[in-house]
């Protein structure tokens, strides 16, 4: 192939002795440069990638995708909480029927659950009019619906039962003689 | 930013051991001083700002020649070597008198992927399997690109030859 000589001189090629400054010049001038900016993009890029993480599991974990919000007549229903509720809370609602009266609930879910009542009846409303009417409905955003009771129906507490995406809660109306109005509990299903 | 002494050091030695060779890999492709010259540069530049992690000084040197090769081929795939009309006229390579003329100027003549492995081989010494490891390639298709190298390059002495006579 090649000889001796010819191998000889192709390895007496060497670079040129000015390479050798130019190179560590270069390097230490203009790569460190490079390093920090590639490193200020990782980090750049790390910190929005965590920023859509959070957004994106806030929204999930908070938002219509995640826990229900469930409010009574604008008033907010916490977790395991309760609030009363008078037909003077209710604008639209009521007529008096025996010594209870029948009385609508006004209840605000914010999410995406299936509800389903043990007794009355649901009129959802949407776009100022009712839209559904029975005892199961699946919300899907935010939804207003008007729980109705009539009268024979209070003298147990009735159940709404709240299937949401991660959990189930039950919502329980209970008239309270005593105090003539209504206990609203929304808790955990047993 | 500054390179750490350490650094610099490393680099260093790391040019002394290697740079010789990178740059008559890189010359043996480009057909140039100046080409070579700043193909070898990149490839330190490349080498300091990825800071790779290399097994042995084997995995290194398989780098720094694969690393050369790509930038030789990217600077004559993007028409960056500096073009010569035809080998006769490049002045910035050893003389006439220089054996190394004829070498180089018989490997630039050879289609790149067939140099590069005559180049490892027949001139830098290096092994079928070390070509192998260092161009990521099997051993087979370098035993092939040897052979069909030497073919060619048989070829091109022959025909020299009788041109010359």
């Amino acid at each position: 192939m090649f000889d001796e000589k010819e191998i000889a001189a192709y390895r007496n090629i060497s670079a040129p002795s000015d390479l050798r400054d130019k190179v560590l010049s270069s390097c230490m001038a203009e790569t460190p440069k490079r390093n920090d900016l590639r490193k200020f993009t990782r980090v750049i890029s790390s910190i929005a990638a965590c920023l859509l993480l959070a957004t994106v599991l806030t929204t999930y974990a908070f938002g219509s995708y995640g826990d229900l919000d469930v409010s009574v007549s604008d008033r907010v229903l916490n977790e395991e909480s309760s609030l009363t509720f008078t037909t003077q809370d209710n604008g639209i609602a009521v007529a008096a029927h025996r010594e209870i009266p029948v009385t609508t609930i006004p209840l605000t879910f914010d999410g995406h659950a299936t509800l389903r009542v043990s007794g009355g009846v649901m009129n959802v409303i949407e776009d100022g009019e009712i839209s559904y009417i029975g005892t199961e409905y699946a919300t899907d955003g935010k939804t207003l619906v008007y729980w109705t009771v009539s009268g024979d129906e209070t003298s147990q507490a009735l159940e709404m039962t709240v299937i949401g995406r991660f959990k189930t809660e039950t919502i329980i109306l209970a008239y309270d003689e005593t105090t003539a109005a209504w206990v609203v509990t929304r808790e955990q299903a047993k | 930013m500054i390179l750490s002494q350490d650094n610099r050091t490393r680099l260093a030695a790391v040019y002394d051991r290697y740079a010789d060779m990178l740059f008559r890999l890189a010359l043996s492709h480009t057909m140039s001083r100046e080409d070579a010259e700043d193909a070898v540069q990149d490839v330190f530049t490349k080498y300091i700002s990825t800071s790779p992690r290399f097994r042995d000084d084997e995995h290194e040197r398989a780098w720094l020649v694969r690393v050369t090769v790509n930038r030789c081929h990217d600077l004559v795939k993007r028409g960056k070597i500096r073009m010569h009309d035809s080998l006769e006229d490049i002045t910035d390579l050893p003389s006439e008198e220089d054996y190394s003329h004829g070498v180089l100027k018989a490997v630039g003549e050879l289609p790149e992927k067939y140099r590069t492995a005559i180049v490892l081989h027949y001139l830098e010494g290096f092994s079928v399997e070390e070509i192998s490891g260092m161009l990521g390639i099997s051993l087979s298709a370098i035993k092939m690109r040897l052979s069909r190298g030497r073919e060619l390059l048989k070829n091109s002495m022959t025909d020299e030859e009788e041109n010359d006579v």
